[in-house]
């Protein structure tokens, strides 16, 4: 949280506020370009309050899941190695890639539809970019103060207390690095093991290796790149662009209302002298942590944070103007002077409900199939070495292999027969097959048929595979699968 | 230089993040035969290694695109797309 809710000098900025957006702060040769330092001032405000509660959400979310314990296990955890997925009472397997795939598409169109409706929603709130850079900005700002103490430290020579300050903010910045590193870690090695490994200082090599590729990920890009990630680096940023319209609700500064911009006394009659509301007081800029002017209009660096929002509600309190000089609208809006009323009535248009109604078919349609998911998977494989065989007492015979998987966490006790053809019978299977949970089972599988019963050739067979309780008879949540296969008499 | 290379760098991150789980949730490493030999690797290193093929090829693929782009356009900022407020992705 800002640190100190700074009184806002109502005083003309000097002269260019822009394009040099950020007054002197010192020129540094940055990752990858020089670029003027960006000192964004903290704010305080209503945005900045829904800001801080996604930060605290979206990490509380990250930094706890790993911790949650189900069914004695960890209850999200992305097991790489065994290849299966746990996600609180379901487990995926490699067979449920589809999932990922319909995963894949509700981001999509989710982060479509925000746009459309509300711009950069997902930037200004969500992104891991954005919360992660809040964050650092505020261990800055509690090592080295607010944004003016910053830019002295930064032009003041090297001595001990700025060497110290630096290193503490550097510590710290790097020790929460390493923890998000080893969070992402966690999430596909059981968080309590990894600790325990952590403690006795064997960690293995990759994991190891991942912890610091992801905390050095966040370390450079939430303490040195910040804004120019997104003004240079993510794709979202520039697309973006297509999914808006003009009543996209955006951020916006009202020009018929602030122009002509300019300072005044607090109690001089200002329209007398044909000012605008615009103090001119340069607010707007120096909170913006891209370090633009929102004043010049639309720009695609804004990533729609609302500092600006916050920023200058607070100047037009202290004049006593109307808040809203810079606030969330829609360009058709600001263009043509409507309401909340207005805006509101054209959300529902063509685009926005062709986004939800593709979102809503795809989330239930999902939703439909993982609660019907059948918990046991069949994959028939035909032994490839020998064809068919005879086997004594006028007999055809081919081998398979049923690769059969449990998904469920209890073990299955499973009836596996065969149809299709007269006198088929699978020749060598127990009378119950079991399946531990969360465990697969490959089962060679001879089936013999009467020669004169079969055509000659390909037929079509059927595996069927019923779930029955220990006492034999169909299970109670009672579910058979038919897995189509093929008999070769030559 | 320094702008290109992390330009190029971070899609194709991106890239070969989506396109390593979609090839080993399709394929099981341990299953893999590579120049007629099971691979005797475990699957995190599989994995590990796998993303940075995917990771660089995707790279390579980027890198060849920009340089194209370079012959053709007027300067070196076009390559990132821009960058000094001209190129706007909002509707005017
Ligand atoms: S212009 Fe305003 S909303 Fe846009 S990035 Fe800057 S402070 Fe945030
Ligand atoms: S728009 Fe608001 S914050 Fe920005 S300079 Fe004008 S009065 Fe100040």
């Amino acid at each position: 949280m800002p640190t100190n809710p700074n009184v806002i000098p109502i005083a003309p900025a000097p002269a260019p506020i822009s394009p040099p957006p950020n007054g002197d702060g010192d020129n540094e040769q940055a990752l990858y370009e020089v670029r003027k330092k960006i000192y964004p001032r903290a704010v305080t405000g209503w945005f900045a309050k829904w800001r801080w509660a996604m930060v605290f959400l979206t990490q509380l979310v990250y930094y706890a899941t790993p911790w949650l314990v189900w069914n004695d296990r960890q209850a999200v955890l992305f097991d790489l190695t065994a290849r299966k997925f746990y996600i609180f009472g379901i487990v995926f397997w490699p067979q449920d890639f589809i999932y990922l795939a319909v995963l894949l598409m509700i981001c999509a169109y989710s982060l479509f539809l925000f746009t459309a409706v509300a711009g950069r929603l997902w930037c200004g709130y969500a992104c891991p970019q954005t919360v992660y850079t809040e964050m650092f900005l505020w261990i800055e700002r509690a090592i080295e103060g607010d944004r003016v103490k910053r830019m002295k430290l930064d032009d003041s020579p090297l001595s001990a207390s700025k060497f110290g300050r630096k290193a503490l903010k550097h510590g710290a910045w790097i020790a929460l690095s390493l923890w998000t590193g080893f969070t992402l870690v966690a999430y596909f090695v059981p968080a309590r093991e990894l600790v325990a490994m952590a403690v006795e200082v064997r960690i293995p090599p990759w994991e190891t290796f991942w912890i610091m590729f992801y905390g050095f990920a966040t370390y450079g890009n939430a303490g040195w790149m910040r804004e120019q990630v997104c003004k240079y680096m993510c794709p979202y940023a520039r697309f973006q662009g297509a999914m808006f319209d003009r009543d996209t609700l955006i951020i916006t500064y009202d020009p018929t209302r602030g122009e002509p911009r300019g300072p005044r006394s607090k109690s001089a009659d200002y329209r007398a002298k044909g000012l605008g509301d615009c103090v001119d007081c340069g607010i707007c800029v120096q909170v913006c942590p891209t370090g633009i002017d929102i004043r010049k209009g639309q720009q695609y660096e804004c990533i729609g944070c609302a500092a600006c929002i916050d920023g200058c509600d607070q100047v037009m309190d202290k004049m006593n103007y109307p808040r809203g000089l810079i606030r969330y609208a829609t360009l058709n809006a600001v263009d043509q002077h409507w309401g909340w009323r207005d805006m509101v009535g054209r959300v529902l248009r063509p685009r926005v409900l062709i986004y939800s109604s593709v979102l809503v078919i795809i989330v239930a349609a999902a939703g439909y199939t993982l609660w019907h998911r059948v918990p046991v998977k069949v994959d028939v494989i035909r032994d490839r070495t020998t064809l068919a065989r005879e086997v004594g007492d006028g007999q055809i015979e081919n081998i398979y292999r049923l690769q059969v998987m449990n998904t469920q966490e209890r073990t299955q006790r499973l009836k596996i027969s065969a149809s299709g053809i007269d006198s088929i019978v699978i020749h060598d299977l127990p009378q119950l097959v079991e399946v531990g949970p969360a465990s697969s089972k490959l089962l060679p599988v001879a089936v013999r048929v009467d020669a004169d019963k079969a055509k000659k050739g390909i037929s079509r067979i059927e595996f069927n595979i019923v779930a029955v309780d220990d006492a034999g008879r169909p299970a109670p949540d009672v579910f058979s699968i038919h897995e189509k296969s093929a008999f070769y008499k030559p | 230089m320094l702008r290109a290379t992390l330009v190029i760098l971070w899609p194709s991150f991106v890239a070969a993040g989506i396109g390593i789980s979609i090839i080993f949730t399709l394929i099981d490493p341990m299953e893999l035969v590579v120049l007629g030999e099971h691979i005797r690797a475990s699957r995190t290193t599989i994995y590990s290694l796998g993303f940075f093929i995917i990771w660089a090829i995707a790279a390579l693929a980027a890198a060849l695109t920009s340089f194209l782009q370079l012959g053709r356009n007027p300067g070196p900022r076009e390559l990132g797309g821009g960058g000094n407020g001209a190129d706007r992705s909002c509707p005017p």
